[in-house]
């Protein structure tokens, strides 16, 4: 019997409610660095079977931009930030930025610029996470990618999984508003098995398996 | 025409006419193997270089237990071990020298290469390593293998090998 089998529905409310706070924390950095309104939707907590990754996603070969950072500590996993091509644009010249002609060409700035909105976004997660749960962890350097997005979840769940049948993602979607033009984002945190349990167990909700 | 999708660690062996796809390899290497005189053949979308464990619950989604199984379900359906012939994608590294991924791609190619030689299967084309990532569509009829991955201009680049 796998952890992945014993995720009940209370589970997913405590593990959505840890989303909650950490991307309602990453919004804020966000916000004050914009000076912007941001939104955040109810986080989406949902076990996957890695063979069926591809299917959660509408175009699966959309073109985005994002960066991964990997939590290290008492946890362990990695939280992925993800904006769309045209969106990450507008982003950038949000922050005083030259706009990127070509994603796919990055110079240093760029790649720097988008890995720096990742480590602020990732790391006020990664802070509020640390504060809730009383777990002493801390953030990696961001790995800068720009791909289709079923393959960067994909690969990153793959990262984490260690060989896991089974990955769970606790998926955050943002808003910046620009002038009524929304940017849209993404940020997940993907906790690998033995980290879920930890925070599973800290939260009074562990789980007795083997 | 009929068309599968696979998802990581799965793997498919059918006759043609059939287009087997795959969305998203990274480091996981998609393996194409195909009877060319009677358009047998499979994929496999593998994951991790080797099986570890003694419980095969997926045993698709490493190089050695995966390609076994392509293997078996084409000789099953009337392929012939001397008409094989075989195609590789994927085996990126996405995240560059990221310390967390380990160059999983390059030891998954370096896998599926060393057991298809063992197995005495050519590799006809190869579209490996990078640090893009590809999804793939292989025709049994004709044997050619799509590849769609990320180029320059924000486009997505179909190659066909």
């Amino acid at each position: 019997m796998s952890l992945y089998d014993n995720i009940d529905k209370i589970r997913l409310d405590a593990l959505k409610e840890l989303g909650n706070i950490g991307a309602g924390n990453a919004a804020t950095s966000i916000s004050m660095m914009l000076d912007k309104k941001v939104d955040i939707n109810v986080p989406d907590v949902t076990v996957v079977p890695m063979s069926d990754l591809w299917k959660k996603f509408i175009n699966p070969e959309e073109i985005t931009a994002g960066a991964m950072i990997g939590v290290e500590g008492e946890l362990s996993g990695a939280i992925l930030f993800l904006v769309g091509a045209e969106d990450i644009k507008k982003l950038l010249e949000m922050m005083m930025l030259p706009r990127p002609e070509d994603l796919t060409q990055l110079d240093e700035i760029t790649t720097s610029a988008i890995g720096e909105l990742g480590n602020i976004m990732c790391s006020s997660y990664i802070v509020s996470l640390s504060s809730f749960t009383g777990f002493n962890i801390h953030s990696m350097p961001p790995n800068v990618v720009v791909d289709m997005v079923a393959a960067v979840v994909a690969e990153v769940s793959l990262i984490n999984s260690e060989g896991e049948d089974y990955i769970l993602l606790i998926e955050t979607d943002m808003k910046v508003e620009n002038y009524g033009k929304n940017i849209l984002g993404y940020i997940s945190y993907i906790p690998d098995e033995k980290s879920l349990k930890q925070l599973l167990g800290k939260l009074g909700l562990g789980i007795d398996n083997d | 025409m009929n068309k599968k999708i696979i998802g990581i660690g799965e793997y498919i062996s059918e006759k043609a006419p059939m287009i087997i796809v795959t969305l998203g390899l990274g480091s996981c290497v998609g393996v194409c193997i195909r009877d060319k005189a009677k358009n047998i053949g499979g994929m496999v979308h593998v994951m991790l270089p080797q099986n570890n464990s003694k419980e095969n619950i997926k045993p698709g989604k490493y190089a050695d237990t995966g390609i076994e199984l392509v293997l078996e379900g084409i000789l099953k359906q009337g392929g012939e071990m001397r008409n094989l012939e075989a195609k590789i994608a994927g085996g990126a590294a996405m995240f560059g020298n990221s310390s967390k991924s380990m160059d999983i791609g390059k030891r998954n190619i370096e896998a599926v290469k060393s057991i298809l030689k063992s197995k005495n299967i050519k590799i006809i084309s190869e579209e490996i390593a990078g640090n893009r990532a590809r999804s793939i569509e292989y025709d049994l009829q004709s044997g050619n293998l799509q590849i769609k991955k990320v180029g320059g201009g924000e486009k997505v680049e179909i190659l066909i090998i």
